[in-house]
């Protein structure tokens, strides 16, 4: 099995078996761009820092055998929230700001299986909250006055359920 | 947007990539370009309720979540006590109103989704005006052809001048008409509408004008096809048959929006006939999906099908057509993935396993219900039918049919249906006790007390399997809908009793299977490309698809990314 290199941002050099790096989509279309030969080269990764790309290297190897996903960007298969599988959810468990610099990765590298995962957990994040607990968990300022707030409450009203 | 640009950049420096400078969103919630937002917002299990709250968390999340909160005002039930509803549907609108301001360009789905009677609705006092009229004055104050789908899914009586207005003023940008026509205040609206002379209007009238009324309707459900197979006497005489005839004015009439068209009213022949708009399915070229019910009127649709011009039909589904039409055009063309039909052993109805076969390419799901004479009762299919559909439809991955009797013949046996992944059947024993201690197939799970959430199956290979029982080799689920006999000992689908039903799902741990309970919300969840569920429980397979659910292409074009609002009204349809 041949072995690519990666270079993240802070120009660090891992060394990633082709099929695992292959789950990017980005870096996909770029080995066959390029003939598929990069064994001499490491590819850039401008946007990922090390701790970020091996993050998102671990996750590829732990799915590299998974089913590609459908084709069809607008089908029906997007699943819900509540059912991302246990090693995704531990996975998942890391400080706030790697998991969105994992969305943010996974976004770019365009790895939309993992993208969807890095969703799914902050959907799961917000769900049941109420705006002061949203705003607490992702550290939002809030920029109503509690006049505007009051007021967006009492506009919406109709839509509760 | 910075995925893209990342990727046109590094291709544009092939075969030496370079590093960048590049400006990195911050690693927050507030950090990520919108398109991610969307994402999250689009993985939300409850949207409506999580977009209430993010609406007052920030003004950014505001500008965002408050277009999809007003997208869809059709006006549902709440969970309260139904006399009541349509009062908390009055007091909602009214609500709306009084706030809708700027808002009100983003409504995009309008309409009305009660249960039957509403009392309160049924009193007509003098001091105020009805909900349905309230809604008229709602609908004035929208833009002009800003809705996209308009809902009329309750019992109230439509009042003459709510599709006027829909008509007039939303004609262009309606995608989606759902109404329950019976409820219309006497036709009134069409035939001011159409033509004041008319005597007869019916749908089939509002169809024929559909293509200048509504230039961009894609969908039309008129009726309530969600009920029950409705199994009704078809009036058909093979010697009448050219009355079935395209009549010349059809013709030269063509709708092209239409992509999917639902029925399920009875009319005469001779009724139906006298429209002349719409007899050919070439007619509709674009249509994907077909439901219909007890209504002779398809049966001359399909019957002027007219094989050299082309059709998209993917779905259909036909509670009552004469065998030898049906049969004639399901051999014209091939492609259909969902077919659900009424046969019966009459030979005027009955259709050999040939035409269905003919779409074994693509057909992913068959729902078959057999009927014995005139009675509205399901009968087992005949084993020679399953015979040989089971071994000509390798790919067929869910099925829909009533069980065979005890102790006949089982359609699964010698790996036939080897493809199959979901079974939903229906139970024809008298006895669901004596069903429990002995289920049609060895590998049926018991509901017996105790065993109802689990129980283990020697699985394939085990000594069952070769006392020459198969279980199918890829099945996941199976959804057993009990139906009561009537005295005479014939089963009711008229009684249909979904209390009673049972949903399985199978899992299977080297030799040992394992039945477990679901839940068919769950089961949807876990397979969202089934084709069989619908409602919210296990029903007569006819009714599922037949209703657009609301999507929303939040990114305009720019990324096609659909997020479905769940918990809507509209949540059970599915856009084949």
């Amino acid at each position: 099995m041949s072995t690519i290199k990666l270079l993240s941002s802070d120009n660090a050099e891992l060394a990633v078996d082709k099929e695992v790096a292959e789950r990017s989509i980005l870096i996909k279309n770029m080995l066959e761009d390029v003939g598929g030969d990069m064994s001499d080269q490491a590819i850039p990764i401008p946007n990922v820092n090390e701790a970020v790309l091996r993050k998102v290297i671990e996750w590829c190897e732990h799915h590299k055998s998974d089913p590609p996903p459908p084709a069809d960007e607008d089908s029906d298969s997007r699943k819900k929230s509540t059912d991302i599988e246990e090693w995704d959810q531990k996975f998942m468990q890391v400080d706030q700001e790697m998991l969105f610099e994992i969305i943010l990765a996974a976004n770019y590298l365009d790895i939309k299986p993992l993208l969807d995962v890095g969703c799914k957990t902050v959907a799961n994040m917000i769900k049941g909250k109420s705006p002061e607990e949203i705003r607490k968990t992702f550290n939002i300022q809030n920029d109503f006055t509690p006049e505007e707030e009051d007021q967006i409450r009492r506009e919406n009203e109709w839509a509760e359920e | 947007m910075n995925r893209l640009f990342s990727k046109l950049h590094i291709r544009s420096h092939k075969p030496k990539p370079q590093i960048v400078t590049y400006q990195y969103p911050d690693a927050s919630l507030l950090g990520v370009p919108n398109e991610i937002l969307f994402e999250i917002l689009g993985a939300l299990e409850y949207p409506i309720r999580e977009f209430h709250s993010l609406a007052r968390v920030c003004r950014r999340f505001n500008e965002m979540v408050t277009p999809l909160l007003y997208e869809n005002v059709v006006l549902l039930a709440r969970e309260s006590s139904a006399k009541y509803i349509s009062e908390d549907a009055r007091h909602r609108l009214q609500k709306l109103d009084e706030t809708l301001g700027s808002k009100r360009q983003f409504v995009q789905h309008f309409g009305l989704q009660l249960p039957d009677s509403p009392s309160t609705e049924l009193v007509k006092t003098s001091h105020r005006p009805s909900l349905a009229q309230a809604l008229v004055g709602f609908l004035e104050k929208m833009p002009d052809h800003s809705l996209k789908s308009f809902v009329w899914d309750t019992d109230l009586m439509c009042p003459e001048n709510i599709f006027h207005k829909v008509q007039r003023s939303q004609c262009k940008s309606i995608e989606t008409i759902f109404i329950r026509p019976e409820y219309f205040e006497s036709w009134n609206p069409w035939t001011n509408v159409f033509n004041s002379s008319l005597n007869v209007v019916d749908e089939w009238l509002i169809l024929s004008t559909l293509e200048t009324h509504f230039p961009n309707l894609e969908s039309f459900s008129c009726g309530r096809l969600d009920e029950h197979h409705h199994g009704g006497i078809l009036e058909y005489d093979p010697s009448q048959e050219r009355q079935l005839l395209a009549s010349e004015e059809s013709k030269t009439l063509s709708y092209p929006s239409l992509k999917l068209l639902s029925f399920d009213l009875s009319r005469t022949l001779k009724r139906l006939f006298q429209a002349k708009c719409l007899d050919g399915i070439q007619q509709l070229p674009n249509l994907t999906a077909l439901y219909a019910r007890d209504n002779s009127h398809i049966m001359k649709l399909l019957y002027n099908f007219d094989p050299v011009i082309p059709i998209r039909l993917t779905i259909l589904h036909i509670d009552m057509c004469a065998g030898p039409v049906l049969s004639r055009f399901l051999l014209a063309f091939q492609g259909l993935v969902d077919l659900d039909i009424y046969l019966s052993l009459d030979e005027k109805y009955y259709i050999p396993a040939a035409p269905i076969v003919n779409h074994n390419k693509t057909l992913r799901r068959l729902g078959l219900y057999m009927k014995a004479g005139n009675l509205r009762v399901a009968e087992p299919l005949p084993e020679q039918l399953m015979y040989e559909l089971g071994r000509s439809l390798p790919d067929l991955e869910e099925l829909c049919a009533p069980l065979l009797a005890m102790g006949k013949y089982d359609p699964f046996a010698r790996d036939r249906f080897p493809g199959f992944k979901f079974l939903w059947i229906i139970n024809m024993s008298p006895d669901p006790a004596h069903l429990d201690s002995e289920p049609e197939y060895w590998w049926i799970p018991s509901s017996g007390d105790g065993h109802k959430t689990e129980k283990n199956w020697p699985g394939i290979g085990s000594d069952l399997c070769e006392r020459d029982k198969y279980l199918p080799r890829k099945l996941v689920a199976v959804a057993i809908a009990h139906i009561p006999r009537t005295n005479t000992g014939y089963i009711d689908t008229n009684r249909f009793k979904p209390v009673e039903n049972r949903l399985y799902e199978l899992s299977s741990q080297g030799k040992m299977l394992t039945w477990k309970t679901i839940s068919l919300p769950d089961l949807v969840e876990k397979y969202p490309s089934l084709l069989s569920p619908f409602m919210s429980t296990i029903d007569l397979p006819i009714s599922k698809t037949y209703r657009h659910r609301p999507v929303k292409d939040i990114f305009s074009g720019q990324k096609r990314q659909t997020v479905h609002i769940e918990n809507l009204t509209l949540q059970r349809i599915q856009v084949p």
